[in-house]
């Protein structure tokens, strides 16, 4: 799944270099002679999944295979997928050449977050550990990459709501097949040449301790970081309703900004109706004419914003010039819009559960190292 | 698909005799200039100039259609999706979506932009020796890991897609069939892992060959560039093209795209 050119802000574009560049010269530390051919082949094989279809009902899907790459070549992944990506956007057309580094940074960080994965399999003793574990990589590759895509839209602007949750929708389709491959071909590896496989020779607590240190430093990163950024732009929406004029301040995240005063206005900016935002970071103003109107919303410390109100959005709503609507019903109208938010902070706990969880499984890894002895069954 | 890029290297031009080093810089130049292009008129002017490169470097229409044939392939169900997804006054409804004019019109803007820049790029990779190209990058001081990692990615994609069809023969021989099912995934799964099993051996021996004949991570080659005058001059024509079509898009002349984007 690529970005195309012309979609993202400047920043987040800019951004996505900065972050790209800094990421593989990162991860190209200390890299050997030897390595690069490795390294190469996986690169090949990113390009050329993306030939390969596989059916999915009635239509078929390209594999991304970088939850594998990552299950195979470590931190240094994340270079092959960026070289991968410039052939494609180069050859194929696919994806956009001013957004090479934000959709390496997608595709490799969803790399470097299946690796993280992939190493938390030192923690466990069981038979199919790489099976169970590359299919874990594979789906959290997957999905890692879609919800870094979905942050690279929702900060380029709110207006891209929709594609947001329809990248993450169809990550979460290619994530099950993705899982099925990956995991397979983890376990094909693991008998057949398991010298193959990133931090196979890793020593265990090494190990251990890596894998979810770099689960919880991407996903702290990738979705802790933007979350600041994003809360200092405050945004107003309105929606016409039956009741009068529905006034929202919110953050890009979808936070609603509350206790915030907004006022209702005519544009040639004489205040007509003030008042402070409830719970939903809403307000509802009682519309006495259908006029064109212009709503602002201040929630101090320079958080400021307004929207224009033209006169023919008002035309469903019912007259009244009373001066505060009834709260119960601000209530009501505005959770009723708000259903249909975003919701990134579920997922967000969703990684942080996957962190804790990883953060626990090191913690009982490192009370294990003491009773038992050097020799891992699984590895020879 | 033509991945062999270098096929029509042989030919004579005044693309195929520009010193590398000056033609990927300044092409390159161009690739990005096109790449921020906003308006739609513009991009077709900038379509017009790929066509050019490529007609300059003689590289047959059957072989560039065999690339393209992928890109549109990759870039029409995004077309189809763009009008209904991108937010903009909806024109029409079709099943419920708003049929946004404005999507319409990125759609056509990503599309135009592509394929000039995959043109572009033929015209750049196709009329040298790639080999030839990898040298000039090192010249140009792209860090050797770098080249070298495209050195070798560009030599396995020919080495995976033969052993892909080789084994693939292989299975339709004994009875596979592709289906939507669970079945068909793990197979692909260990297709994936033979196929990378047999790439990483292979892999050892070419490298290990390399290392005997003294390979030390750079490229000791007799190929000498030497840019001309007149080398620079195509690069100035290149150069000033994308100047020009970059500063009338600026100008706003033309409707962009994507108002109120940047």
């Amino acid at each position: 799944m690529h970005i195309s050119d012309g979609i993202l802000s400047t920043p987040v574009i800019a951004g996505g270099w900065v972050v790209a560049a800094g990421l593989t010269a990162a991860c190209l530390r200390k890299v050997q002679l030897e390595e690069i051919p490795k390294i190469s082949v996986l690169t090949a094989v990113f390009f050329v999944a993306d030939l390969v279809h596989v059916p999915a009902g009635p239509t078929s899907v390209h594999l991304i295979l970088n939850g594998l790459m990552g299950v195979i070549l470590g931190i240094r992944a994340f270079p092959a997928v960026l070289l991968g990506v410039t052939l494609q956007t180069i050859l194929l057309g696919h994806g956009g050449v001013t957004v090479i580094g934000e959709n390496a940074v997608n595709l490799g960080g969803g790399a470097l977050v299946a690796f993280g994965v992939w190493q938390l399999r030192h923690l466990t003793r069981f038979k199919k550990r790489e099976v169970v574990f590359g299919a874990l990589a594979g789906a959290c590759g997957v999905f890692a990459s879609g919800m870094l895509m979905a942050t690279a839209l929702l900060l380029t602007g709110r207006e891209f709501l929709v594609q947001a949750k329809l990248v993450v929708a169809a990550h979460a389709v290619i994530m099950v097949l993705e899982a099925i491959v990956a995991g397979t071909c983890a376990g094909f590896l693991a008998k057949v040449k398991p010298e193959a496989l990133a931090g196979h020779r890793t020593p265990k607590r090494a190990a251990a301790a890596v894998g979810p240190a770099i689960v919880a430093v991407i996903i702290g990163t990738g979705l802790l970081a933007p979350h600041p950024a994003l809360a200092h732009k405050l945004l107003v929406d309105y929606t016409a309703v039956k009741e009068g004029l529905l006034v929202e301040a919110f953050f890009p995240d979808g936070t609603p900004a509350r206790n915030t005063t907004m006022r209702l206005m005519t544009p040639d900016g004489k205040v007509l109706r003030q008042g402070m935002t409830n719970d939903h970071g809403g307000f509802l103003f009682p519309v006495a004419e259908r006029a064109d109107y212009v709503a602002d919303a201040d929630a101090q410390m320079g958080h400021y914003a307004k929207v224009a109100i033209p006169a023919s959005a008002l035309a469903d709503v019912t007259l009244s010039d009373t001066t505060t609507a009834d709260a119960a019903e601000i209530e009501r109208t505005v959770s009723k819009v708000k259903a249909e938010a975003f919701p990134i902070r579920r997922v967000a706990i969703g990684f942080g559960v996957l962190a804790l969880l990883g953060g626990a499984g090191l913690v009982a890894s490192r009370r294990k190292r003491h009773t038992h002895s050097d020799l891992d069954p699984h590895t020879h | 698909m033509p991945l062999d890029i270098d096929r029509y290297a042989h030919l004579d031009s005044a693309i195929q005799r520009w010193d590398p080093r000056v033609k990927i810089v300044s092409m390159g130049l161009f690739v990005f200039g096109v790449a921020t292009l906003k308006s739609l008129p513009v991009a077709l002017a900038a379509l017009v100039a790929g066509i050019g490169f490529v007609r300059i470097t003689g590289i047959p229409v059957a072989f560039i259609w065999g690339a393209l044939r992928w890109v549109l392939l990759f870039l029409i169900p995004f077309f189809g999706i763009m009008p209904f997804t991108y937010p903009g006054p909806p024109v029409f409804d079709v099943l419920g979506l708003g049929f946004s004019m404005e999507g319409l019109r990125l759609g056509l803007l990503i599309m135009v932009k592509a394929v000039a820049i995959v043109l572009t790029a033929y015209a750049i990779f196709g009329s040298a020796r790639f080999d030839v190209s990898m040298i000039a990058l090192q010249r140009l001081k792209v860090p050797s890991i770098i080249v070298q990692m495209l050195l070798f990615t560009y030599r396995y994609i020919f080495v995976l897609i033969e052993e892909m069809r080789r084994m693939s023969t292989a299975m339709r021989v004994r009875g596979f069939v592709m289906g939507t099912n669970l079945y068909t995934l793990k197979v692909v799964g260990n297709f994936v892992g033979s196929l990378l099993v047999r790439s990483f051996e292979r892999t050892d021996r070419v490298h290990k060959a390399m290392l005997s004949k003294g390979y030390d991570g750079t490229f000791h080659t007799l190929v000498r560039f030497r840019a001309k005058d007149t080398d620079f001059a195509k690069a100035a024509l290149v150069v000033g093209t994308v100047a020009t079509l970059l500063a009338v898009d600026l100008v706003g002349f033309f409707q962009t795209a994507v108002a109120g984007w940047y």
